[in-house]
């Protein structure tokens, strides 16, 4: 597995430490007993090593410094930027660069990032969906007003739902032919007060997919346990709350409920001769077109394009 | 769930005032003009929800809950029955809901007043419950498989979560520390603390 230390995102980050050194002097002499029925503090001490850490508490810890270091700064959608700009964020490791290369030369010119908040494959989707719905006059908006109708039934209160599907149905009216209208779009994808709404009704939607596609019940694991969890459990747990990343299963779930071809490209730096995997999702969906493209990075999803 | 819980007589008449006045206000009228800006969308979510509260009333009259002034749609009071078979049957608990304006991305803050003796209650009257929070926010460490805030909660669901914790107190995850080492080492005199609270409350 090639490191690339210097840059975030690229790898987990590992879990704070806390040295015992840097306690109070004045709990020396008596024992203190930790509270057992407490689990109370995310912090390692010294003579704790992280291996006897329990999977879910690492998952937590993970989520927490994820969320942490993530760039408070950063747009919730970025401009578009040339592919190559990765380079610079992967100068270190060669495997990365090839790929890099790969994606480059078949034409992937164009990365629109999503900040890494737990929110990424959501917002990035839902982008790369009404972004695609605004320049393509051929698309309908069937798909879209039926949604609601799953929501529905799948058991979502109308009132949890409708605001949400009045803010994506306004911007999926959005047409190319006006002016603006893609720093309209990409400007509400950065205003919190539209954008998380549209992440909070992406999420619905995959737990709708999810609750009313019966095969979906065979594939739901904890992904702290890993141990199978019946489908309210996970979309309460693993989908519908915001910040929690979303894994195959969710990206399997949202393109289906969009009816979308979703081809992600896999920058994982796994391959030594530079090749990319691409994995394709609901490939015959009714949509037509080209699919929309996602750039998955370890823990990290961003909007993929070829230049027009 | 706890079940059907009956009140005292009187409590009941106070109860039925309080439900009544809740009943009466003008609120959703009223406010809906005020609706501007970034919080339009939280607005319309809690008129929504307290329409259907007021509409539906809470599963068994285990609660009741509603905006305390015309003026502030944000901050609301709700009144939770103690639970039957529990310390706390027969007490009335009010508590403080205090909306964020990105409701419901976020959640609520719940707070009771005057402060309730419980392991998840801190001695401020802050209610800690992992429904409350979101994935992110864990100033206790839940343990995983607990319930998560999402936009899909709402103040009922989070009302009866609070109930049931009335009921069966978390020690993973505690609040009131002293609370937590009496309910452990000294059951019968944290129950007995708690009902003691309760009569003074009710000024028996």
């Amino acid at each position: 597995m090639p490191t690339s230390d210097r840059f975030e995102g690229a790898k987990p980050p590992s879990p704070p430490r806390l040295k015992s050194t840097d306690l109070p002097k004045d709990m020396d002499g008596q024992a203190v007993e930790p509270e057992p029925f407490l689990s109370g503090h995310p912090i390692l001490p010294e003579d704790m090593d992280i291996a006897d850490l329990t999977q879910a508490q690492l998952y937590e810890m993970n989520q927490r410094l994820l969320e942490e270091s993530m760039e408070s700064e950063r747009p919730l959608i970025s401009p578009p930027e040339a592919t190559s700009v990765l380079r610079n964020e992967y100068s270190n490791s060669p495997d990365f660069l090839a790929q890099i290369e790969t994606l480059i030369n078949r034409g992937y010119n164009i990365i629109i990032r999503a900040k890494g908040d737990g929110d990424c494959f959501y917002r990035a989707l839902a982008f790369a969906y009404l972004d695609r719905l605004m320049r393509f006059t051929g698309h309908s908006n069937d798909r879209l007003a039926a949604t609601t109708d799953m929501l529905a039934k799948a058991g979502f209160d109308e009132c949890v739902y409708d605001q949400p599907y009045e803010m994506l149905q306004s911007l999926a009216q959005l047409r190319a032919s006006r002016t603006n209208a893609r720093e309209e779009l990409w400007q509400s994808f950065t205003d919190p007060a539209t954008s998380n709404y549209i992440v909070m009704y992406m999420r619905l939607l995959t737990s709708a997919q999810m609750r009313i596609d019966v095969q979906f019940a065979d594939f739901l694991f904890d992904p702290e346990s890993q141990m199978q969890t019946s489908v309210d459990d996970f979309c309460r747990r693993f989908v519908e709350p915001l910040g929690k990343e979303a894994d195959h299963v969710q990206v399997a779930a949202l393109a289906q409920a969009l009816d979308v071809h979703v081809k992600v490209a896999y920058l994982d730096g796994h391959a030594a001769d530079g090749q990319v995997n691409f994995v394709d999702f609901s490939e015959n969906a009714s949509h037509g077109g080209d699919p929309l493209l996602l750039l998955y990075r370890p823990g990290h999803y961003d909007i993929l394009q070829k230049s027009a | 769930m706890p079940s059907r819980w009956e009140l005292p007589e009187a409590m009941q008449h106070t109860l039925f005032d309080l439900i009544q006045r809740l009943y009466n206000r003008t609120i959703l009228t009223t406010m809906s003009t005020r609706a501007s800006g970034s919080n339009s969308t939280a607005l319309r979510r809690l008129m929504t929800e307290y329409k259907q509260l007021t509409s539906g009333g809470s599963p068994d009259g285990m609660f009741t809950a509603g905006p305390i002034s015309e003026a502030d749609f944000f901050t609301w009071e709700a009144l939770v029955c103690g639970p039957k078979d529990t310390p706390f049957d027969g007490g009335v608990f009010v508590a403080k809901l205090t909306f964020p304006s990105d409701y419901p991305l976020s959640p609520f803050k719940m707070r009771f007043d005057p402060p309730l003796f419980h392991p998840n209650v801190y001695p401020d009257g802050t209610v800690c419950i992992s429904i409350l929070h979101t994935p992110g926010d864990d100033p206790t460490m839940y343990e995983q498989a607990s319930e998560r805030w999402s936009p899909v909660q709402s103040v009922e669901k989070v009302l009866l979560s609070v109930i049931s914790m009335l009921a069966e107190p978390n020690l993973e995850s505690g609040a009131n520390i002293d609370c937590c080492k009496l309910y452990r080492d000294n059951k019968p005199e944290y129950e007995r603390l708690v009902r003691e609270s309760i009569k003074q409350q009710l000024g028996i």
